[in-house]
């Protein structure tokens, strides 16, 4: 059964992930070839370092945009029938929502493969200095694991009671208003609930960790 | 009256005030210059009146440890209890010389005062709020031997660590003013003497591996000859673009290196051609004629600031309590010298253990670490289970 849901999902996604993954290529080659000299044939290090750590910044955004592409055609052609080909398998709800997920999560992580592969490939053929050194796997593990989060953000988001969603979406909006509500009357001196949920959210243990750290294909 | 009548009434009482003879009376003029004199004698007081208004709040002097402390009475509690701790690290790391510092170094914890604060609305942005006077920050001054040291300024409340902290970083400064004079510049006037932490470290690896210039990144590479020279222990080459730089450093060199003024002129006596061959083209030649145009002070010791002060550190440590005494007594040839003088070990012993030092300061893998992935798995486990209990057609 998970290989009929990966296959319908991978359909559905099959040309944003094809996408995903020769944008997956074109950044390692772009960052390494930005950097050598025409007269001279090596790597101007700081240049070369500069280029991969702005690379790191399109492959969070690569990561995020695939996430959320993945996540929403997940859903989307169940949403469209009214769930009527999820209720009428003989599987509980769990499984099934396991198994979208885990196809969802074996999509994405497809192109953490294909970012690993052309990184590694992009890598082996550049003259890298030798202080430098290419972390491909590193960067694959990390680009899955930082696709993962914003993907099952959404995919709650999408797969759940929509009253539960509309009460969710009220209680956040009540509690930012009322923040900046007391904040504007002087009670606080900035809004503080806010702030604490974004530090919490960026903060080195927060969900969103992963993308507040370089995604480094080269590094030391 | 019509704004006609004002305006000609106006020029009436200008043309009448143009036409007054100017003062010629004796009494007057030697009164008006009496009174000159007093205004001036005033303002020349101003500085020091108001000096001796803010200090008029000092009410506090005590002496903890090797420093003479003014406070007021609100901070006397934390400035002690903070002093005491700050006394006790920097007698660790500057040894016997601790002593010596006592009846030089003078701090002055001051509190900063407001009587407004800041409130946010959406629509103003930030705009100030008249409110009781409070402290908001406390400055950190010090003074050796009647000579002003930088200070900091700490805000409020304060917490001693931090406190104790921002003191050690006052006292490096003070040692540093006087330091024999090859060594003072070369550690940009302040001796460190805080211990310095991992991430630190791994960040300085970063630097140097990356660094601008060839001759450190050799350096950090196990490259001991090009430490030497990227550290100017013995002394500054005498050609100093082919002794830090390899010839990939060249074109950025050639944009970056030297002041305005120094870039102005090289620009001005070079042709666009030649620039274009440098900076666009990157020819390594044109880049070389285009250095050759700025003096040798356009080209600062490479190794970075940083790196120096770890070095310095290290000799500080390895030398033991008599290491601060041994550097600032002077009269080394060089750097190097003075260095491995305060060590007590050689320069090329110094060094072997400074580079061992970097390299295993050296960043480990770029893999996720076991705190980023139990966050990302946690979170994903939570949206999981949110999901699961959904019931989307509802």
């Amino acid at each position: 059964m998970f290989r009929a849901i990966l296959y319908t999902q991978w359909k559905w996604a099959r040309p944003v992930l094809l996408l995903a993954m020769l944008v997956a290529g074109y950044i390692p080659v772009d960052a390494l070839r930005a950097a050598p000299y025409k007269s001279v044939d090596t790597y101007h290090i700081p240049s070369l370092y500069l280029g991969i750590t702005s690379a790191s910044v399109y492959y969070q955004l690569l990561a995020l945009g695939v996430a959320v592409v993945v996540a929403i055609s997940t859903w989307q052609a169940d949403g469209q029938r009214r769930h009527v080909y999820a209720l009428s398998l003989p599987v509980p709800r769990w499984r099934f929502v396991l198994l979208r997920f885990g196809a969802g999560a074996a999509l994405l992580g497809t192109v953490a493969v294909a970012v690993g592969l052309f990184g590694a490939l992009a890598a082996a053929l550049a003259p890298l200095p030798p202080m430098l050194h290419a972390y491909p796997i590193g960067l694959a593990v990390r680009f899955w694991l930082g696709a993962l989060v914003p993907f099952a953000l959404i995919f709650a988001l999408l797969s759940s009671d929509p009253r539960r969603v509309r009460l969710l979406v009220a209680a956040v909006v009540t509690v930012i208003v009322v923040d900046l509500l007391l904040a504007s009357l002087g009670t606080t001196e900035k809004p503080l609930i806010l702030g604490w949920v974004l530090d919490g959210l960026y903060s080195g243990r927060g969900p969103l960790a992963a993308f507040l750290s370089k995604w480094m294909l080269v590094d030391v | 009256m019509s704004d006609r009548h004002v305006v000609g009434a106006l020029f009436a009482l200008g043309a009448w005030a143009g036409a007054l003879p100017a003062q010629t009376d004796p009494a007057l003029l030697a009164r008006r210059d009496a009174l000159r004199a007093r205004a001036d004698s005033l303002t020349s007081r101003l500085a020091s009146l108001d000096a001796i208004a803010r200090d008029s709040a000092l009410t506090v002097t005590m002496r903890v440890g090797v420093f003479a402390v003014r406070t007021t009475p609100a901070l006397q509690e934390i400035a002690r209890a903070a002093f005491t701790q700050a006394d006790a690290e920097a007698r660790r790391a500057l040894g016997t010389f601790a002593d010596s510092l006592g009846g030089h170094l003078t701090l002055t914890l001051r509190e900063q005062h407001r009587a407004w604060r800041a409130s946010w609305t959406p629509l103003v942005g930030v705009r100030r709020v008249a409110e009781k006077d409070h402290i908001v920050s406390v400055s950190l001054e010090a003074t050796l031997d009647g000579r002003d040291v930088p200070g900091v300024l700490v805000d409020y409340p304060l917490a001693r660590g931090e406190l104790a902290t921002n003191t050690l970083a006052v006292v490096e400064r003070a040692v540093g003013f006087n330091l024999a004079a090859p060594i003072e510049p070369w550690l940009n006037h302040r001796l460190p003497l805080r211990a310095a932490s991992d991430g630190w470290s791994a960040s300085l690896y970063r630097t140097l591996a990356t660094s601008d210039a060839a001759v450190v990144r050799h350096c950090v590479a196990g490259d001991s000859v090009a430490c030497r020279v990227g550290f100017a222990l013995d002394s500054l080459p005498r050609d100093r673009v082919s002794a830090w730089y390899d010839a990939s450093d060249l074109p950025t060199l050639a944009r970056t290196a030297g002041d305005p003024m120094q870039r102005g002129w090289m620009l001005q006596a070079i042709s666009n051609d030649l620039q274009e061959a440098c900076v666009g083209q990157r020819q390594v030649e044109a880049c070389r004629q285009m250095l050759a145009r700025l003096p040798d002070e356009a080209f600062r010791i490479p190794m970075p600031g940083a790196a120096r002060e770890s070095l310095a550190r290290l000799a500080l440590e390895i030398g033991g309590a008599g290491a601060v005494s041994r550097l600032r007594q002077g009269g080394a040839p060089s750097i190097g010298a003075q260095l491995a003088a305060a060590a007590g070990v050689s320069t090329d012993e110094l060094l072997r253990r400074w580079m061992a030092r970097v390299a295993a300061a050296r960043p480990a893998s770029p893999l996720p670490n076991a705190s980023f992935v139990l966050a990302s798995l946690a979170c994903i486990a939570v949206c999981y289970g949110w999901a699961a209990k959904g019931k989307p057609w509802n």
